[in-house]
């Protein structure tokens, strides 16, 4: 497993740190708000959830990349139009998609390792 | 047509390379394709390097059981390229492997899989679907079943490169060409286009 997990978190830190269009700390902040979404339970407690600073992120972006990670076979053209009419290049669309979905991935492969590692 | 063009043109080929394609019969490159070779250094290197460590490497799993299970996460997030991509080589040579597959990828509660696949299935929908709801008890199946611990960790691993290509696909748009009419229709699938 050790190759493995040393490939993924290789995968990860590139899709965040690549110089590209959008900047290392909006990729950060995606990938944080979609991680505390995948793994906050429908029935934590309020307040018990990490809140990601979501300030860099505006609101067609937040709901593209939750859709990316959440929904992604009901993603829509209209909603990929509405990121360029905000200014967004494709350049930058394309980092906002792989960030969001390799932090979706990332987290259900530590849940998963969890489970694993809780059955002894 | 993906819907981000610098993308769609990440494998654009001059006339020439599209004639000698044609000629000597090599499909078109699909659009997971194009999306793995667009800025590699981002994202499609490493993905192909994490999935090459995490394919054909099970010493419990067939390679066709592999691709199964591959094929069945991109079923449950409904992506029709990743689905036709992994259910051909799940399916092998034989036509009754082709019924099994599409059995298994319609209703794998009823498809007849072999215990080990089943308790499979059942760990991977729920960590694809209800990731924040997976725990240790979702495995308990396939260790009583005696799957030991490393086929289990290559299960996590092809849930999770696949999960993170059938979300990419289908934010971008990718479906399957004329091409692959056949395959589509052998598995049941529709031939789509992606959402207005």
């Amino acid at each position: 497993m050790a190759i493995r997990h040393q490939l993924a978190m290789e995968l990860m830190q590139a899709v965040l740190t690549t110089p590209g269009a959008t900047s290392a700390e909006v990729r950060r902040a995606v990938s944080e708000r979609v991680t505390s979404r995948v793994l906050q339970r429908p029935d934590a407690p309020a307040g018990t959830a990490s809140v990601p600073d979501d300030a860099l992120l505006s609101a067609e972006m937040m709901a593209y990349v939750d859709s990316v990670a959440e929904r992604s076979d009901d993603v829509t053209t209209a909603q990929v139009d509405a990121l360029r009419d905000a200014g967004l290049s494709e350049d930058a669309i394309f980092e906002l998609t792989v960030v969001a979905a390799v932090a979706r991935g990332t987290a259900q492969l530590q849940r998963g390792i969890d489970a694993l590692e809780a059955g002894g | 047509m993906l819907r981000l063009a610098v993308v769609e043109r990440s494998l654009a080929q001059s006339r020439v390379r599209r004639w000698l394609r044609r000629l000597f019969r090599r499909p078109d490159p699909h659009d997971i394709m194009k999306i793995m070779r667009y800025r590699p250094e981002l994202y499609g290197a490493h993905l192909h390097a994490l999935k090459r460590a995490t394919f054909r490497v099970s010493s419990t799993w067939s390679v066709e059981e592999e691709e199964l299970f591959a094929a069945f996460v991109a079923r449950l997030k409904q992506c029709e390229i990743c689905i036709v991509l992994h259910a051909v080589p799940a399916s092998g040579p034989e036509q009754a492997g082709r019924k099994a597959v599409v059995a298994a990828l319609a209703d794998w509660r009823t498809a007849g899989l072999r215990p080990h696949v089943a308790a499979a299935f059942r760990a991977l929908e729920v960590l694809v679907q209800d990731t924040a709801s997976f725990g240790e008890a979702d495995l308990r199946e396939l260790r009583a079943l005696g799957v030991p611990r490393g086929a289990i960790e290559d299960l996590l691993y092809i849930s999770t490169v696949m999960s993170i290509m059938v979300r990419i696909g289908n934010a971008l748009g990718a479906r399957l060409d004329s091409s692959y009419a056949g395959a589509v229709r052998q598995f049941g699938l529709r031939s789509s286009t992606p959402s207005a």
